[in-house]
């Protein structure tokens, strides 16, 4: 179902955690907000949830205005950073709580819930855990409990707050995967919320980059990232080096689109290098410009050193440019 | 310094208790019972049980209601409400008695207006209900509060987007949450409404048979030098504190880390 929002306001105390955001999220896709911590993102997200009350504005779910229907009534699942899984209560009441809870006539007889629960657990691959208790499982075995019992209600719209922001890296690797091809199964409207700009880029839809409480720029994961409208949203979503400011416009490129040679090339500027990182197959090389202060970073492959070494000096030709305006 | 301290608690703790016991059964074990069953120790442990049961009840509803608020909620006044909640363990217990007598006692300020209805709060048990209220007003608030502030707002605002309603997230996911701080909680206001002294002894008049409680019991008997007797109702006290400790390290050792 789709989402929108129209002219959020959100006010703590003398901080302006949203400021008239506008966000329109189309049915069945993956979106992710993403943004340092404070921009605003997660405030959005709990407002969509109905958990914040927002200052003014609407939110809108499949057409209809919700913002008076508290989180319980809006067909939402929400998934949390820290899980807020039950303790007290094994994995399978997890995942019941949202059908146990229902009222009257609307609660399933106790086999369909069962049947319900397990098909559930099944989807996320704890079926064997069943009868386990949270604590005896690990970070992102907890987190597809919290994912299956926010999927229990069926809801209309699932939202996330930073969902593999406590898990390790690899887990999250691992996660992040598994939860854009559930994404492709089951096409329910999702929002995540992320400071995390490899995990937007990877499995989002669409991006919505958050700055100080508003939309700073909203597209696809390659819009965003080769079309960055502003300084910000190009810093945010990887390296960035300085080449030229001029008449209050800034160039620069991302560190693979910096090339090295070890040969004088017209046009290219001549640096020295100050520093050699390898990283896997990666190497990471900081140059300093001739005609220019500062370290610039660039990356290319291990093999395409060519025995480069520190102190040597180099030509340094540029790729791709961006040219932004200056101030954020 | 374990030596020493072993000695401390010997001297201090343990050898009172064992003194009580002795000269509670110095008469021998026919005496003991007697002393128990006579017609105003049996009011007094009635009136202290009276006081418990009322007085548990409600400090209990208003210390999860006081903490579920101020560790839930930021709202205007919240910090005054901590406070307040701290008062009745800053103020001298005496001190507590005399405000209600100054409050209800017949030159108080609402003793004429209780006197036309025919109300009596001082010199009676409501006195002494009250009086215990407010000494262990802040047990199971006190013991609450940091537990919930720890936890956080997640575990109910996950229960809410799933659709359960207000009191269903109270029973289902905060209650559970704070099952073993409560009941902590409860014991240490029960052992202290038991206990209580003086707030007690300045509402109650000590009226034998209508408004002593087991501790102003002890003191009258020992008063009248019958000094068994009063040892045998202070053994029954002594008794109450045992099982409390003996509830309280049970508990600990069920939730595997000791409280405060």
């Amino acid at each position: 179902m789709s989402i929108q929002v129209q002219h959020l306001s959100k006010q703590f105390g003398t901080f302006a955690a949203l400021q008239d955001v506008t966000l329109n999220v189309p049915d069945g896709q993956l979106v992710a907000l993403l943004g340092p911590s404070g921009s605003g993102k997660t405030t959005l997200l709990r407002v969509i949830a109905g958990l914040e009350i927002p200052d003014t504005g609407r939110v809108l779910l499949g057409g209809q205005d919700i913002t008076q229907v508290g989180p319980g009534g809006r067909g939402i699942g929400f998934v949390f950073q820290h899980y807020a899984l039950f303790k007290h209560l094994s994995v399978f009441e997890n995942v019941a709580f949202g059908l146990k809870v229902k009222r009257g006539g609307q609660r399933p007889a106790p086999p369909v819930i069962r049947d319900k629960v397990m098909r559930l657990l099944e989807l996320v691959q704890l079926d064997w855990a069943a009868a386990r208790y949270p604590a005896q499982l690990s970070g992102g075995q907890r987190q597809r409990v919290a994912l299956a019992r926010a999927l229990a209600v069926e809801p209309q719209v699932l939202l996330l707050d930073e969902p593999f922001g406590a898990l390790d890296a690899s887990v999250r690797q691992e996660l992040r995967d598994w939860l854009r091809r559930l994404h492709d199964e089951i096409h329910l409207t999702s929002i995540f919320v992320t400071h995390d700009q490899a995990e937007a880029l990877e499995i989002a839809d669409r991006i919505v980059v958050f700055n100080a409480g508003q939309i700073e720029q909203e597209g696809t994961p390659e819009e965003v990232y080769d079309h960055p409208a502003t300084l910000f949203t190009y810093r945010f979503l990887g390296k960035a080096n300085v080449l030229d400011r001029a008449g209050g416009q800034v160039t620069l490129a991302r560190p693979h689109d910096l090339h090295l040679h070890l040969q004088p090339v017209p046009g290219a500027w001549a640096s020295v290098i100050t520093r050699i990182h390898v990283v896997g197959p990666e190497a990471r090389v900081d140059v300093t410009r001739s005609d220019q202060s500062g370290a610039l970073e660039v990356y290319l492959p291990k093999t395409q050193l060519g025995g480069a070494s520190v102190g040597q000096i180099v030509y340094l030709t540029a790729g791709r440019q961006v040219t932004l305006p200056e101030g954020e | 310094m374990v030596t020493l301290t072993l000695v401390l608690v010997g001297l201090l703790l343990v050898l009172p208790l064992l003194v009580v016991l002795i000269t509670a059964l110095r008469s021998g074990v026919g005496p003991y019972l007697q002393a128990l069953q006579t017609p105003d120790t049996l009011s007094a442990l009635r009136l202290s049980l009276l006081t418990v049961l009322i007085v548990v009840p409600l400090n209990m509803v208003f210390g999860v209601s006081a903490a579920w608020a101020t560790a839930k909620f930021d709202f205007p006044g919240r910090s005054l409400l901590l406070t307040l909640i701290d008062l009745p363990l800053a103020v001298s217990p005496v001190i507590s008695g005399l405000v209600y007598v100054l409050l209800f006692g017949r030159q108080g300020w609402l003793g004429p207006w209780l006197e036309a209805n025919d109300l009596k709060i001082i010199f009676a048990p409501a006195g002494i209900v009250l009086a215990t209220t407010f000494v262990t007003f802040a047990y199971v608030a006190r013991e609450l509060i940091p537990v919930m502030q720890t936890q956080g707002k997640d575990d109910e605002e996950a229960a809410l987007t799933l659709g359960a309603s207000g009191w269903q997230t109270f029973s289902r996911v905060t209650l559970p949450n704070i099952r073993w701080a409560l009941l902590y909680g409860v014991i240490m206001c029960n052992a202290r409404a038991l206990g209580e002294f003086g707030a007690v002894s300045v509402v109650s008049g000590k009226i034998r048979g209508l408004t002593n409680t087991l501790p102003l019991h002890v003191e009258i008997l020992y008063n009248e030098y019958q000094t068994v007797a009063a040892f045998a109702v202070a053994s029954l006290l002594a008794l109450f504190a045992l099982l409390t400790l003996g509830l309280k390290a049970l508990i600990e050792s069920r939730t595997g880390h000791p409280h405060p």
